[in-house]
């Protein structure tokens, strides 16, 4: 090795742009060597535009990509020696499972020992054993999708990209997947880049997640601060549900920032930000974080509110509510405490800690 | 579709089957007719009073009729192949990229089928006398290729839009360069097409007349103008023995078409 560089990609300032519309615009991040990160966004924001100009199959129009520290950025895909999972599996239907497989090591000139032995690795690793003869027309969805990580895993790449790979399985399947490849490429130190719209499949398997909004970064962080401390309205919205509340700040005392909302709602927020008196600020409230009391109390962040709608999801029970002082509010709660019905009235309360301020007002979203 | 004003859809629905019927009877009847008469001992009299084999034996054994499949042959590979080499890299260029000028280019390719063959042929005949080359081999087979061009095309089009590209670039993430990715990966998987249009390519160069007649030189005559020369002078049913090999030849090459593509997704667009 001459050089050691510490960091297995770095996207530096890369865009782009189809004639006038940029498409990735001025994007930067890093990943560590073993580290799963996860680029996160809705459909249009970017995310797979970034990962195939790593992989090369789209050139950047501006910036620089590298590799293991090497400047793949004008380089073609079959000089990148990163592994690809694609969404639709992209299997040489013409090809056995053990010819899929084999393509990239013969193309390297390996020996028919060391063939065999890396198909009956990557195959066995993939739990595809006893497969090598079928084609891929032959196999379950969740099988091929195995032969496609089988396929990039033999080359033992240092680096392995995913396209939504887990997006074309049905649900239960999917989430039995997910656990497999996060154990994965945890037993294997697998460096891994990993594109996805769930927010839950990203928040599961990332160590960080790269969200994209509009073709740049919105935020980049670990999964709990990205759910816990959203830090703007776009990840607040898109990464779970969340309560806005636009307000102005009253005062500040004790830790504890007086936000007025509308004419007649106070809410004492906790704050981790100062923010000055007078300032007009965005309130975020996770639903789960709202208590529902068993009976009336006295107190800061206790209000009355009407049940105006139930989803029952099994797990979680979720109320669209309204307040008395007439700002609707997601309750969520665990579907063990106290079930209420659609016109009931119950009593809430908040913890101050468990706002988040964000400074100035919500843009309504269009 | 069904109107309030059609009382009994199913009288709609009878004369379309009956006039359906009415028109294959019509297409198939000179072709059964000359199947019938190619193993009929009574020369030309109907209705047949037996089964004989001695007219094709008599085609098949003629010396003319030989050297002339042995002509339609080689001139039918031959122009299949130029055709479907030149159809692929259009259709890999029509079919991955926008560029100016695609549609005119388009429509060049296509307009061998817009000009009434004989037209054509006589062009091309003006065309290479112009040029010095009159009638002869080579404006013979460049003749032929621009006939099946456009139905290579058409064939390779469709077959290119339903292949999908990230099978290319799963080649080129494992180390395929770009040709190797074409030989190892691409061409097998449009084999099917490959295959099924250069069949057609033959199919449609074995049957021609007018090109042949135009361009063909003395001494290399294809099999359907030799057969012409014969019937205009010789009365007798080894001619329609010999076009009875004909059809049959080019009904196996459809039956390999429709068995490995599908007939209907060749011929529409």
């Amino acid at each position: 090795m001459k050089t050691v560089a510490d960091k297995a990609i770095q996207v530096e300032g890369v865009c782009k742009r189809y004639g006038q519309v940029a498409a990735v615009n001025n994007v930067s991040f890093d990943v560590h060597h073993g580290e799963f990160v996860s680029l996160l966004g809705p459909s249009g924001c970017g995310k797979t535009t970034t990962l195939r100009m790593i992989a090369g199959f789209i050139m950047a129009s501006d910036g620089a990509i590298r590799v293991n520290g090497r400047d793949v950025t004008h380089l073609p895909p079959e000089k990148r020696e990163v592994g690809f999972v694609f969404q639709n599996y992209a299997l040489w239907p013409h090809m056995t499972v053990a010819e899929n497989v084999a393509f990239g090591l013969k193309l390297r000139k390996r020996d028919k020992a060391f063939i065999k032995r890396k198909i009956e690795e990557s195959l066995a690793v993939t739990g595809l054993s006893g497969y090598e003869a079928r084609l891929p027309r032959e196999l379950s969805g969740g099988q091929q999708q195995r032969v496609a990580l089988a396929r990039a895993l033999a080359l033992e790449p240092q680096l392995l990209l995913m396209d939504e790979p887990l997006s074309n399985l049905d649900r239960a399947l999917r989430v039995a997947m997910r656990r497999e490849l996060k154990q994965l490429q945890k037993r294997l130190n697998m460096t891994t880049l990993y594109v996805t719209h769930d927010q839950e499949e990203a928040l599961s398997m990332s160590d960080r997640v790269v969200i994209m909004s509009g073709g740049e970064i919105a935020r980049i962080a670990r999964p709990f601060e990205v759910y816990e401390d959203p830090q703007s309205e776009f990840v607040a919205d898109f990464v779970g549900t969340t309560n806005f509340f636009d307000g102005t700040v009253a005062g500040v005392a004790d830790g504890i920032t007086t936000v007025r909302v509308g004419p007649s709602l106070v809410l004492h927020v906790g704050s981790h930000i100062q923010v000055p008196t007078g300032a007009d600020v965005r309130v975020l409230l996770r639903p789960e974080r709202v208590r529902i009391l068993a009976a009336q109390q006295e107190g800061a962040n206790v209000f009355k509110a009407r049940i105006d709608f139930v989803e029952y999801f099994g797990p979680t029970i979720r109320y669209t509510a309204q307040i008395a002082t007439g700002e609707s509010l997601y309750i969520e709660t665990h579907n063990n405490s106290r079930a209420a019905d659609i016109g009931d009235h119950v009593w809430v309360n908040i913890e101050p800690d468990h706002f988040r301020l964000i400074e100035g007002r919500r843009r309504r979203a269009s | 579709m069904r109107t309030p004003f059609m009382r009994s859809p199913d009288v709609g629905t009878l004369a379309l089957r009956l006039f359906t019927y009415v028109a294959m009877a019509f297409l198939f009847f000179p072709i059964v007719i000359t199947l019938m008469v190619s193993v009929n001992p009574r020369e030309f009299i109907l209705p047949p009073t037996g089964f004989t084999l001695e007219w094709f034996h008599a085609a098949w054994t003629s010396d003319t009729f030989v050297r002339a499949m042995g002509v339609s042959l080689s001139l039918g590979l031959t122009a299949s192949v130029i055709a479907n080499t030149l159809a692929f890299l259009a259709v890999l260029a029509m079919v991955r990229y926008d560029f100016k000028g695609k549609a005119f280019i388009n429509l060049l390719i296509m307009s061998p089928l817009l000009i009434p063959t004989t037209i054509f042929s006589l062009a091309l005949y003006v065309f290479f006398a112009r040029l010095g080359f009159g009638a002869g081999i080579p404006a013979l087979i460049i003749g032929h290729s621009i006939h099946v061009l456009p139905f290579a095309v058409r064939i390779l089009t469709a077959s290119m839009q339903n292949f999908d590209t990230s099978l290319e670039e799963a080649a080129r993430n494992v180390g395929a360069g770009p040709l190797r990715t074409m030989v190892s990966i691409t061409l097998p998987v449009i084999k099917t097409g490959l295959v099924s249009s250069f069949v057609l390519c033959f199919v449609l160069s074995w049957n021609d007349f007018p090109i042949s007649v135009f361009l063909a030189p003395p001494g290399w005559t294809p099999l359907p103008v030799e057969l012409f020369s014969y019937i205009k002078f010789q009365y007798d049913a080894v001619g329609a023995a010999l076009a009875s090999s004909l059809i049959l030849i080019s009904a196996v090459a459809m039956v390999v078409i429709d068995r490995m593509a599908g007939l209907r997704r060749v011929m529409q667009r």
